[in-house]
């Protein structure tokens, strides 16, 4: 039986089929930007091929497709969700717009900046005569009729989808159950989502947004994946198709339907999968990276851990809802070099994406990019790139090169130089404002990375974050569609419980976690788990008295008690100190959330070992050619390897370049790339 | 990492020089991360009241980035007064503390000072600093925000600069000014907080110190200083050379009821130089004085508010070196001791970044916005009833809208202006969790946006019944009941001014001002209601449609809609009547 992943990125799909037995192989196929499910059923096409089958052949075989979608990202990042209408609290209609009255991400001094408008329009957001309080109570019960005829009234408006948001739902959410049944019995093909389904935690604003997003994009992802279902049934499917989730977890295509949010990010959050399955064996701190055409994406592993965070911004619009820890940056293989008034060199975040494309696609584009610098400097062949699918022009780069050249007054060469390092840096940067963020050290790192553009790159931002590791995988140009491979099917889950720790009651948090347990439970089943494949995780957010926010640690499993909650109480000081570096022991401690991370596992993939061979990779040697290394190593003789031929054990000291079909790697001087039994590259900076 | 030799930095290397920069914008980010996600108070970590920077050994601004603008742009005066007091006994891991307008040029007592000296290779290399606003500094009643009190030492502890760590043990005069505060618990968690991302910013410091070598790094931090000057008085100098006269007052002071107080400017524009004079503003008055710190950070965002978008994150030293301001002693805009300063930098930061703002205005009006809300934001002091414990509850949450930009319209709820849209309002479940005032409004107000071609962001309708016993009620931070600012190019201001109501159980309503101290008893129904940012440009050549939309969310009324953009809507199908608007309009 076959499990295939797809990704579908901006530019290219990538496929990965594996097996049983350990085969894995990957394919490539332009991405379909009117339908994307085509793009799909093309990469299908292609690997049918490949197998010498028919389309019904491959698909007979194929027992479970697990997929990373962009349906809903897309659907936010271009403001084309369907209609939505919002019941909210009486008084309370415009906490979507009031914001919190931030501005998120831009500078107190830029003022010529649009006000990021809400999802739902005033004019569509109802208030509603009911009201619970801080401690629970009811104090104005639900007017049933006003929610009826609201519905019918966003109903005649011609709303898709209705998002039901009341104030401290998360404590008491009968008024938005009740409202959300009466939605469905008044307009039963209207997408209906609660808060406190979405995400049952305190903070109004933040709970309200995140169930409008996800109102404004389940009937995009339900229309998507049904579409994409039945065609894929049509063809002779008859397996799982199964989503990636944006905690980094799997999911069936029901349980997302219900909570279409998590579906938020699902192709990038499948990369830090790959860091952590081919990274762990070698450490157990982990950056996953996956550098592609427009961005830079990475996220942290600490002790078999994916770190996730209910911080995220996407597209102006807060989300609080786990999510993997993606840390992205708008730099990339298509970012373009420019100069501001200070006379500062910048590289992005403007890209040129994949139309036109870097100024060597000869597609029209004029400005320079990364790429560009990368085939000026010697690193990428202008004949072999994508495995000589696609020619490069490189008097077109160096037209656009040229006036970064005269501004710098400095050679063609170094200018691609300053660009390449420019880049470097800022990723580098980001790389220790993320670990910083978590009160890590990036020197103690191991850097696994991958994506088109990764290969050319990460050596160097390795060595300017201080690391002394970088894992290339065998499989990095198609990082996310490998990491679809690989993780577990996992639900989240939270409730808000409120206590100082010295009046916390254990049947209470019993009954709380035992609640959310079974609700996993229940979920995961459905999904086609066994009884014996599920466990959980809990944990409990906690902080000082008088903190704003939290610090989430685990909580032992089995009957909560006075040992367990001295354990949770020891691991909140130890990780506020590791975090903030500083605790306070004396300080009284309070429990805010209690989560469950419900686990069903999935059959780990063993893959096959690759030939063993000396350490000299003579064999794979291909050619020679001159590359540039900035002004102080100036151009040197740099020999080129073919992947394919490489063996076991061949170590390749730079400088060096190894090309594989989807991108090159640059082993870069003084650095030592060996290769592991899986044809993986563990390259010693 | 490669060190650069040091014989190799006669020229500077273009992409070093990028690299550098953005280093020290990255360590701001850091350190600003830090404070948010680990201070105590609500003021620092929920409403993000608090700013961070790095200065060099001389005092010089390298990175002048995250936090409130109000807050930070006078950090260089700071280090300054830090460096008079202490040079040559500064060591490694002392920590000083200041909040005193006069000897430390602090804003108002309860924005808290940090700085940390970083030393490399045993020489003093830079200073990090932190700042936040605390729940308390002692004085006569909480939180500072008070008006009326005899002199500064009635409004809290006044605080030179002064060590509370010596080489990274505490001193014993931090345990003294913990006791004469009123939550020293919270306060400690604070200066911890800050303390540790100030180390952050050692820790990085050092590995690109380490790097680059003491002397060329601070060549590259000449270079930056200097680039941004350039930039700077490169784009002051296509500014219209001219002298522009402004003026700008708050309601009162608080002790005199009633009687403005006001702020003037000349703003006079030559070649690539500003120079701001304030000398005809008012005498000092009580309470509401802007001390020189303040004075200077509002003018410094006014001028940056109208420079272009693309250097907004990379201001420093050189950026100030541009403009002069002219704030004689004795004047409501740089007071001398004794003087209170509570309503600091609110008011009347606010008017002197108005007057400049508007000034600037005059030159170059594409370039600025309209006058953003006045601040309004009550305290509250009391007991809850639920705990028996103490509360202050400062929570900004009925502020109103910005100021349109041309092109741009304003955004609600941000104000005020001299915060820059960096405060972060708490949530209705955790003001109910924390405070016994049960929220019962919380909303746009309809009409409340000044209209033009470009709307001012609106205003907030904020209703809540006390549920805890009669507290105390300090308006110290609001303004605006019967002034505020300005418009650009014919925009209009709202048609009302910020009011805050207390309606008893028993039906009577009394208006509180700005600027005093009144009762909530138990079971009033404090309504606050604020105005919106004003409008730039004439409203009857606002595009048609973004009217019909303003009218169909019902941020601007039908009537509102036909009577100041001159735009005719059928309210039954809800579309423009065209032909009566083009009448309507060609009326004008």
């Amino acid at each position: 039986m076959l499990r295939v992943s797809v990704d579908i990125g901006g530019t290219f799909t990538d496929m990965v089929i594996t097996e049983p037995g350990g085969s894995v192989e990957m394919f490539k196929s332009p991405s379909t930007h009117g339908s994307l499910s085509d793009g799909v059923m093309n990469c299908l096409r292609k690997a049918a091929k490949a197998r010498n089958c028919s389309l019904d052949a491959l698909l007979a075989e194929v027992d479970t497709i697990i997929h990373g979608t962009t349906a809903t990202t897309n659907a936010l990042l271009t403001r084309s969700g369907v209609k939505t209408g919002m019941l909210t609290t009486k008084g309370f209609r415009d906490i979507i717009e009031l914001r919190r009255g931030m501005r998120v991400g831009v500078s107190p001094y830029n003022l010529k900046v649009k006000f990021p408008e809400a999802l739902v329009p005033r004019a569509r957001r109802i208030g509603i005569d009911e009201r619970v309080g801080p401690d629970g109570a009811v104090m104005t019960p639900l007017d049933e009729a006003q929610v009826e005829a609201a519905v019918r009234s966003l109903k005649d408006q011609g709303c898709e989808a209705v998002a039901i948001c009341f104030l401290y739902s998360y404590i008491r959410p009968e008024h938005e159950l009740r409202a959300a049944e009466i939605a469905r019995t008044v307009a039963p093909d209207m997408f209906v989502a609660t808060s406190y389904d979405t995400i049952p935690s305190s903070r109004e604003f933040e709970r309200f947004n995140t169930t409008v997003v996800g109102a404004y994009v389940g009937a995009i992802f339900a229309a998507y994946i049904d579409q994409l279902d039945a065609g894929l049934r049509q063809s002779g499917f008859k397996g799982h198709l199964l989503l990636i989730q944006s905690n980094g977890g799997i999911q069936d295509r029901d349980t997302a339907k219900r909570n279409p949010v998590t579906t938020l990010l699902s192709g990038p959050s499948a990369g830090p999968s790959v860091g952590l399955f081919f990274g762990n064996q070698y450490s157990n701190k982990i950056i996953s990276a996956d550098m592609g055409g427009t961005s830079f994406e990475a996220a942290l592993i600490q002790d078999n851990q994916i770190l996730l965070t209910s911080d995220t911004w996407l597209s102006e619009q807060r989300i609080a809802a786990k999510m993997v820890d993606v840390h992205s940056i708008g730099a990339g293989g298509g970012s373009i070099a420019s100069f501001d008034s200070l006379d500062l060199l910048r590289v992005g975040p403007k890209s040129a994406g994949s139309r036109p494309g870097p100024a060597c696609y000869g597609r029209g584009g004029a400005e320079p990019t990364v790429t560009d610098a990368n085939v000026l400097l010697g690193y990428i062949d202008p004949e072999f790139f994508l495995g000589g699918e696609m020619l490069l022009d490189r008097p077109a780069a160096e037209a656009a090169m040229d006036p970064i050249a005269r501004r710098l007054d400095v050679s063609r060469e170094e200018a691609a130089f300053a660009v390449y390092d420019v880049v470097n840096e800022g990723m580098a940067d980001a790389l220790n404002e993320r670990c910083t963020k978590r009160g890590f050290d990036p020197r103690e790192f191991l850097l696994v990375a991958g994506g088109g553009a990764g290969g050319l790159h990460v050596v160097e931002i390795a060595k300017k974050a201080g690391m002394k590791r970088v894992l290339i995988p065998k499989f990095a140009s198609a990082y996310c569609a490998f990491g679809m491979q690989l993780p577990d099917f996992s639900q989240d889950y939270v409730r808000t419980y409120s206590r100082r720790i010295a009046a916390v009651e254990f049947d209470a948090m019993n009954a709380l976690y035992e609640e959310m347990e079974a609700e996993g439970r229940l979920v995961l089943l459905k999904s086609g788990a066994r009884p014996d494949q599920i466990r959980f995780e809990r944990t409990a957010d906690l902080r000082y008295v008088g903190q704003f926010h939290e610090v989430e640690v685990p909580c032992p499993a089995g009957e909560v008690g006075a040992a367990s909650i001295d354990a949770v109480v020891a691991s909140f000081h130890h990780k506020h100190e590791q975090t903030y570096a500083f605790s306070m022991q004396g300080r009284h401690v309070e429990v805010v959330y209690l989560r469950v991370r419900a686990i069903a596992q999935t059959p780990a993939i063993r893959l096959k070992e690759i030939a063993k061979g000396a350490s000299s990779a003579v064999q794979a040697r291909k050619a020679e050619r001159l590359c540039f290394f900035g002004k102080r190593d100036g151009w040197q003789k740099t020999e080129v390897y073919e992947a394919s031929a490489l063996v076991s054990g061949n170590e390749i000291t730079g400088p060096a370049l190894i090309e594989e079909a989807g991108s090159t790697i640059l082993v870069p001087n003084k650095a030592r790339a060996e290769i592991d039994a899986h044809g993986n590259y563990l390259i010693h900076v | 990492m490669d060190a650069v030799a040091p014989e190799s930095i006669d020229v500077l290397d273009p992409v070093t020089r990028s690299v550098i920069w953005n280093k020290f914008l990255s360590i701001s980010r850091e350190m600003s991360t830090i404070i948010e996600r680990s201070s105590q108070n609500f003021v620092t970590a929920e409403l993000h009241d608090f700013c961070v920077g790095l200065f060099d050994a001389g005092g010089r601004s390298i990175a002048h980035y995250v936090g409130l603008p109000g807050q930070i742009g006078a950090g260089s005066l700071q280090v300054r007064a830090l460096i008079d007091k202490f040079e040559g006994r500064i060591e490694p891991g002392d920590v000083f503390i200041m909040n005193d307008p006069y000897k430390g040029f602090g804003t108002h007592l309860p924005d808290i000072t940090l700085f940390y000296p970083i030393f490399f290779e045993d020489v003093l290399v830079c200073y990090a600093m932190a700042r936040g606003h605390q729940e308390d500094m002692g004085g006569s009643l909480p939180g500072g925000y008070f008006p009326g009190a005899y002199d500064i030492h009635a409004e809290g502890l006044v605080i030179p600069p002064t060590r509370i760590y010596a080489r990274g043990e505490e001193t014993p005069v931090y345990e003294f000014f913990l006791n004469n505060i009123r939550f020293p618990d919270g306060m400690r968690i604070d200066n911890q907080a800050m303390i540790a991302a100030m180390k952050v910013a050692e820790r990085r410091l050092t590995e690109m110190l380490s790097q680059y070598g003491r002397e060329p790094l601070l060549r590259y931090v000449d270079d930056m200083i200097n680039s941004t000057e350039r930039a700077v008085r490169q784009e002051i100098s296509l500014i219209p050379d001219g002298i522009y006269r402004t003026e700008a007052a708050t309601d009162d002071d608080g002790t005199n009821f009633d009687v403005p107080v006001w702020v003037r400017c000349t703003l006079t524009v030559k070649g690539d130089k500003l120079t701001f004079d304030f000398s005809e503003s008012d005498k000092q008055v009580s309470f509401v004085n802007c001390p020189l710190s303040a004075t200077y950070a509002s003018v410094y965002s006014a001028v940056f508010t109208a420079l272009s978008a693309e250097i907004s994150s990379y201001h420093n030293e050189g950026s100030y070196r541009a403009i002069e301001i002219i704030a004689p002693p004795g004047l409501c805009i740089n007071p001398v001791y004794p003087a209170t300063v509570g309503a600091a930098p609110i008011s009347l930061g606010t008017q002197v970044l108005e007057c400049a703002a508007e000034a600037l205005s005059k030159a170059v009006p594409k370039n600025v916005c309209a006058a953003w809300a006045r601040h309004y934001g009550c305290g509250l002091i009391g007991t809850d009833p639920r705990t028996d414990e103490r509360y202050v509850f400062l929570a900004h949450v009925s502020d109103g809208g910005s100021g349109a930009i041309w092109g741009y319209d304003g955004w609600p709820h941000i104000s005020p202006w001299v915060c820059g849209g960096e405060l972060v309002r708490a949530p209705v479940e955790m003001l109910e969790a924390y405070y016994p005032w049960h929220i019962t409004r919380y909303e746009l107000t309809t009409d409340s946006g000044g209209a033009g071609t470009y709307r001012g962001g609106l205003g907030i309708y904020w209703e809540a019944v006390n549920r805890g016993g009669p507290a105390i009620l300090l308006t110290g931070d609001s303004d605006g009941d019967v002034t505020r600012g300005y418009t650009v190019l014919g925009g209009h201001m709202p048609d009302f001014f910020n009011k805050l109501t207390l309606t008893s159980p028993d039906g009577t309503v009394n208006q509180v001002r700005a600027h005093r101290q009144s009762k909530a008893e138990t079971g009033d129904v404090l309504i606050q209601r604020t105005a919106g940012g004003g409008g730039v440009g004439d409203p009857f050549g606002r595009d048609v449609e973004a009217v019909l939309s303003d009218v169909v969310n019902e941020y601007v009324s039908l009537a509102r809609a036909e009577s100041e953009y001159g735009v005719v809507i059928d309210p039954h199908s809800m579309t423009v009547d065209h032909k009566a608007t083009a009448l309507r309009r060609a009326a004008q």
